[in-house]
């Protein structure tokens, strides 16, 4: 397996050239429903970016002896495990942001980028490089979700991290941007940006 | 590759329990972590939960001393609801705390209302749970929208009114503009709640 | 249609000779035809009516040349299409809507609404009503019924008595949906058909509507299926819904009242968004009937034009797939 990318590599991709978010398109469903202020989506990454971590850690720790035609059941037992004790986490010491982010915390278990990166990478990686991606791939969907959350909050509440940012005075909040029309214009005007950088640079 | 498979003799190695030893260790394994975790935080996120309407309740019925505060658990026709019946610090009853929750405009909204000691008279009301339009419906959180129900009577209905239609009057609450179903469903989870528990506080 | 370098060119059928049938003599003519609206906002609502179109046409077209710009052409200003965009959007806002809302409505009109789809043709949605789509989202509380109140405690300084009286009306819709059948005289009366009334811009008057309306007609700029269909739905599901001694009525004051005349007319017939066939457009305009009456009964709006025409413009495409018109000689092949 020569040809795996470097651990360095990988994290660095995770960020901009497959990000997840904006290259992979995965994780569409906690994009589009936790984006509505900027602290759900900072936990909400942080929290995908820790079970991403656990479930590479394990995976690629028990690559050579996972069964292939069993192994999406040791992935999902594994993803499972780790998004309940990231739930209890946040339900114990962070009980406001646990009741704001509702049901899309114990959904982290179907968030494909996840079970991707666990076929992707850390089933056929050795350990650094399986750590790096998990960290890389976490990054780059807190990206994702922040730039997101940073224009729906301030274009709809007027805060940004729950300060005020656009006082009342002059600002009048836009309410569609906190509701999920919002998420999906924010979320294709981005997209459109990003696409559009991306192919300016590949003229150059 | 396929014949040779099917005409290969069963041996121990092709039972399902055999194939599945990693998997089965790792659930074991797993379910150890598990139960560790909510040993240990279990009773943490119990108490957050107490919490989150402990707070609620000095708002709801004034002068009430929460470390004095009792739970009852009230049963009418096969239903279950916990009131919780509030003193203050020198263990006189002030009154009555009782969870309502129904069918908003968008979601489910959960509530809290709090009665006087003859549970005769809101003292206040307040929103634990709601998915209301923002900026309209959300509104119902507010404390302008919220106060009207202060000294409502509770053995008759509450009654919403519309924008301009004159002033409220006694049990009349004032609805939010542009959120009349929000505005209505607050009042009807309330009616409701009362009429099927109020009865019971004592 | 802009002409290219080459003096020859092929196109597809149909091969149009009359020069006349451009896309900027379409627009001309609707916005002749709504010459008669106009007048009658700005001489209803004043220089609320002047204001709100003149934010709208000036962010429409900033909108258009900034987004085509942005696209890598040359902006075609002078198609008019925008122009039409932005006069439907003024008509289609209370008279009271902030400067913001019109702005922020017309930039979503022409980006979202028209330059994401690939411009003028391309789009699937009205533009107009995507625009305002965003806006009653955005800035609910001040496009809801209570908006197009004069607020009782307001000033009446620069306004005279009788501009003040009809803002301080509640819009016939607000009454519609009370469901109070005290009001029927007055939502049956003169006052709707001349124009004495609260409402979006464009609502001000029946008469002018249906001056304007004629006017397309004859000129066969909007065809007559869309607006006959339309209003005729409107009528027979408002009476439907409505069922008792009151439906006739309640069929007439939905149809005279709010939007419908200029949907019908101006909003729903825009031919970019409809079915190609006959067939198809009076679907189209018997689907836009039921949904806004059901949307105006059963919602929690007093209005459900827009809804209504933004649900149908997302049919239009299984529309046209149910509706593909026989080849003459056609015979069904058998099984």
């Amino acid at each position: 397996m020569n040809d795996q990318p470097t651990a360095l590599e990988r994290f660095w991709r995770g960020i901009i050239p497959e990000n997840p978010t904006y290259r992979q398109v995965l994780g569409m469903c906690p994009t589009l429903a936790v984006t509505t202020n900027v602290q759900g989506a900072i936990t909400m990454a942080a929290a995908t970016t820790f079970v991403l971590v656990c479930a590479n850690i394990m995976v690629s720790l028990l690559r050579k002896i996972i069964k292939p035609h069993l192994r999406i059941l040791v992935f999902t037992l594994t993803i499972a495990t780790f998004v309940t004790i990231a739930d209890y986490f946040l339900q114990a010491f962070m009980p406001e942001m646990s009741a704001q982010l509702g049901p899309y915390i114990p959904l982290i278990i179907v968030n494909c980028i996840i079970i991707s990166r666990c076929e992707v990478c850390a089933s056929k990686q050795s350990l650094v490089p399986a750590i790096a991606d998990g960290f890389g791939q976490g990054l780059g969907f807190l990206l994702g979700l922040c730039s997101i959350a940073v224009v729906r909050e301030l274009l709809g509440s007027g805060t940004l991290m729950g300060y005020t940012v656009l006082s009342e005075n002059f600002w009048v909040n836009c309410g569609i941007m906190i509701l999920p029309p919002g998420a999906f214009l924010t979320l294709g005007c981005l997209m459109a940006f990003f696409n559009w950088i991306g192919s300016k640079k590949q003229e150059n | 590759m396929s014949e040779e498979n099917s005409t290969r003799k069963k041996s121990w190695k092709d039972n399902y329990l055999v194939q599945a030893w990693l998997i089965l260790l790792m659930a074991a394994l797993y379910s150890a972590v598990l139960i560790l975790v909510q040993l240990n935080w279990g009773p943490i996120i119990k108490e957050n939960q107490r919490q989150a309407t402990y707070s609620q309740i000095p708002i709801l019925v004034p002068n009430t001393d929460v470390a004095n505060v009792v739970e009852k658990t009230l049963e009418k026709d096969g239903k279950k609801v916990v009131a919780y019946q509030c003193f203050d610090a020198q263990k006189n009853p002030t009154g009555w705390v009782l969870p309502a929750s129904g069918q908003g405009f968008a979601d489910v909204v959960d509530l809290l209302v709090g009665l006087d000691t003859s549970a005769s008279k809101l003292t206040g009301l307040v929103v634990i749970n709601q998915k209301e339009t923002p900026g309209l419906g959300n509104l119902i959180k507010e404390e302008s929208f919220r106060k009207q129900f202060i000294g409502t009577a509770a053995d008759q209905d509450i009654t919403v009114v519309k924008g301009r239609d004159g002033s409220p009057e006694k049990n009349e609450i004032r609805a939010l503009t542009g959120a009349t179903i929000s505005s209505q469903s607050v009042c009807d989870i309330v009616n409701n709640t009362l009429k099927t528990w109020r009865e019971e506080l004592k | 249609m802009s002409n290219t370098q080459l003096d020859l060119y092929v196109t597809s059928s149909p091969h149009l000779s009359n020069s006349k049938l451009s896309t900027r003599w379409i627009m001309l003519d609707v916005i002749i035809g709504l010459v008669p609206v106009i007048g009658m906002s700005f001489y209803v609502f004043r220089w609320y009516a002047v204001w709100q179109i003149g934010l709208c046409l000036i962010s429409c077209l900033s909108a258009e040349a900034v987004f085509e710009s942005m696209r890598g052409r040359r902006p075609h200003l002078e198609d008019c299409s925008a122009i039409v965009t932005a006069l439907i959007l003024a008509l289609s806002l209370p008279w009271s809507a902030p400067w913001y809302v019109s702005v922020v409505g017309s930039i979503v009109a022409i980006g979202l609404g028209k330059t994401v789809f690939g411009g003028l043709g391309c789009n699937i949605f009205n533009p107009a009503m995507v625009g305002r789509a965003f806006a009653m989202l955005g800035f609910s509380s001040q496009m809801a019924a209570g908006a197009y109140l004069l607020p009782a405690d307001a000033t009446i300084g620069g306004l005279d008595k009788g501009l003040a009286e009809i803002l301080t009306q509640a819009t016939p819709m607000t009454l519609l949906k009370s469901g109070n059948t005290d009001y029927f005289t007055q939502l049956i009366s003169q006052t709707a058909l001349i124009g004495q009334q609260n409402g979006s811009l464009g609502e001000a008057s029946i008469i002018a509507l249906l001056i304007g309306g004629i006017y397309l007609l004859v000129r066969k700029t909007v065809t007559w299926d869309v607006p006959v269909s339309a209003l005729i739905s409107t009528f027979v599901f408002a009476a439907l819904f409505n069922m008792g001694p009151h439906a006739f009525q309640f069929g007439m004051a939905h149809v005279i009242n709010g939007a419908i005349f200029l949907a019908a007319f101006f909003i729903a017939s825009d031919p970019v968004t409809n079915p190609i066939t006959t067939k198809g457009r009076i679907i189209f305009g018997v689907g836009f009937g039921f949904f806004t009456v059901l949307l105006r009964c059963f919602s929690s709006y007093p209005e459900g034009v827009m809804f209504s025409i933004l649900l149908m413009n997302a049919l239009v495409p299984m529309i046209n797939r149910m509706t593909i018109p026989k080849p003459v000689g056609f015979v069904k092949p058998a099984k």
